[in-house]
């Protein structure tokens, strides 16, 4: 227990203090980036532990993203009712969509999701008067002034993604996370122990949907643009080989799979054209060698010093995959 | 008295086929009626129409009077009648105990936000559950399987699993779904006094099953489905010695042999 404690002391300085050991403000960039994404990312695993793969979940946080923004700047309301806007409209989208959605299977439901993420796309492009078309909206306002730092807002971005990824990680583990395990393992079984799967699974997708819409937000108000092709099926897809790459059926996974998606471009900039052949290539062989995800790895070598060894069921459920 | 169950006319017509046929029975308090016959006799579907799996086209499902025709599985399950499958349905990869914990998500669960906030009345059901999980392991002898995962254990184990987790919700009345097939004949009466067991704790006991044996050595009524209707019904040794039903099961030339 000790240990623990020491470990989260030490987590918490580190991810405190890390920007002031350095002053280069691209490091910086991608800090906040890393915990915004980590929010979507986790948001989605909400999702996958229910046995859906979305294909659609930038969409969401573009509505997080283009609500903030226009309520900031049309309406001239202040930044918290921005983010408040951006959330509850993703979540409203989320609750009207997922009850029809989610009663698809599968492949059924990844098809479907996709094709949601093109609708909302193309919405925004052809409503050019509200949105700005494909040219998006420039000069978007920090929340503060004060925020204008890279450093400055890595300490918000850091605080919204606590929140965030914390809520995730509390339901996974509270007695709603055994209920959402149950129902991707067996939904059947599920419900004829009394889990209301239907509902479940929507209060889950309208939860994640709305953090997803609060990432978009964030997102926005830092990159100070916001655009259709920021919210496009590829960054969906990179939200979900974010969560394939880390383990489908882990957090902590999908956090790794995370800080992996968003460095691993930046250290790749010298190579632009074949970046995204080296994506697939990483993407196949991890689904080929360790499905698990890198969070098996971690397990795995865990598991071969003496004294640990990895939970059958985890690794079971990790071999499975979905 | 009104039963526990009253099945009534309850009709189910998959396109062309008339899978079961204004089929009608009773289960009174504690009893254990048996389900048997030829292959393709409408038994499971019978199950699934009364389990809320599927919905019937026709005829009404009575738990204690009160009409749950065509209510979904999962609230059937707050009403007291739980049900098993034919094939084996555990959560493979976990453990026993955590396989119980699930079934017992009627006594676990209190709700999104207490579960989330970790109240007091979320951890007092919690507690309980664990309780009830432990008192279930003790009186079907998994204990010393609670922490083995499902699937590491043999499969007459799996059955007996499948049907405690459907016990864990803590039911009034329990569907077995063929819970010895394809077992060996020491699992069969494995199985055999689990399901004793089971009506000694007051649980009431629909099950369907093939093997005769088995169902007439625990069934204190038996009733017989061919093509989707009811065949015969009445007690295990006056069923199985009926013409029609030896018929229905071994042809016509058997059932006149059998006559004489």
């Amino acid at each position: 227990m000790r240990g623990r404690a020491l470990i989260a002391v030490v987590c918490t300085a580190a991810l405190l203090g890390w920007p002031w050991l350095t002053e280069d403000k691209f490091l910086h960039h991608v800090g906040v980036l890393i915990c915004i994404t980590a929010i979507a990312a986790a948001s989605l695993h909400l999702i996958i532990r229910t046995g859906h793969v979305s294909l659609g979940h930038a969409a969401f946080m573009a509505l997080g993203a283009y609500g903030s923004v226009l309520v900031m700047t049309r309406l001239g309301l202040p930044w918290p009712a921005g983010l408040a806007a951006g959330t509850a409209a993703a979540a409203a989208l989320a609750a009207a969509v997922g009850p029809i959605v989610l009663r698809l299977a599968g492949k059924y439901f990844v098809l479907v999701t996709f094709l949601f993420g093109e609708v909302v796309r193309m919405a925004i492009v052809e409503n050019a008067w509200l949105t700005g078309g494909s040219n998006g909206i420039f000069d978007v306002p920090p929340p503060y002034p004060a925020l204008l730092s890279n450093r400055a807002y890595y300490y918000l971005a850091l605080g919204f993604a606590v929140f965030g990824v914390g809520l995730c990680a509390r339901l996974l583990a509270c007695e709603y996370g055994r209920a959402i395990n149950s129902i991707r393992e067996s939904e059947r079984l599920a419900e004829c122990s009394g889990v209301p799967v239907n509902r479940v699974k929507v209060t889950v997708f309208i939860i994640a949907c709305a953090l997803a819409g609060m990432a978009g937000a964030l997102q926005a108000h830092f990159i100070r643009y916001v655009g259709p092709e920021s919210f496009s099926v590829v960054q969906s897809l990179n939200l979900v080989v974010m969560n394939v790459i880390g383990g489908m059926t882990s957090l902590p996974g999908a956090l790794l799979g995370t800080v992996f998606m968003v460095t691993l471009p930046e250290l790749l900039r010298g190579y632009v054209n074949v970046q995204q052949i080296l994506f697939g290539a990483i993407l196949f062989a991890t689904m080929a060698f360790i499905p698990g995800g890198l969070i098996e790895v971690l397990r795995r070598i865990r598991g071969s010093l003496p004294g640990a060894r990895p939970k059958e069921a985890d690794v079971a459920d990790a071999v499975r995959g979905l | 008295m009104t039963a526990l169950l009253a099945v009534d006319r309850l009709s189910k017509r998959f396109g062309g086929v008339q899978a079961v046929a204004e089929l009608s029975f009773d289960v009174a308090e504690r009893e254990i009626l048996g389900i048997i016959g030829p292959n393709g006799a409408g038994k499971t579907t019978a199950i699934n129409l009364v389990s809320g799996v599927t919905r019937p086209s026709g005829g009404t499902v009575r738990l204690s009077g009160k009409d749950v025709t065509g209510l979904a599985p999962h609230v059937l399950v707050e009403s007291g009648l739980v049900r098993t499958f034919q094939a084996t349905t555990v959560y493979a990869a976990r453990t026993v105990r955590e396989n119980l914990l699930r079934g017992a998500y009627r006594q676990i669960y209190a709700g999104l936000l207490p579960a989330l906030l970790g109240t007091p009345a979320a951890r007092a059901a919690r507690a309980r559950a664990d309780r009830h999980v432990e008192d279930i392991m003790g009186w079907l002898d998994l204990g010393r399987v609670a922490d083995r995962t499902a699937m590491s254990l043999p499969y007459g184990f799996q059955k007996v699993l499948g049907m405690a987790i459907g016990l864990a919700a803590s039911p009034r009345l329990i569907l077995l779904d063929e819970p010895a097939a394809g077992l060996s004949a020491q699992e069969t009466d494995h199985v055999r006094d689990t399901v004793r067991l089971v009506r000694s704790r007051g649980i009431a006991v629909v099950v369907i099953d093939h093997n005769m044996r088995f169902i007439s050595d625990l069934c204190d009524r038996v009733l017989v489905m061919a093509q989707g209707r009811e065949l015969a019904r009445g007690l295990p040794h006056e069923v199985l010695r009926n013409e029609a039903v030896i018929e229905a099961y071994l042809g016509r030339h058997y059932a006149k042999q059998a006559r004489h």
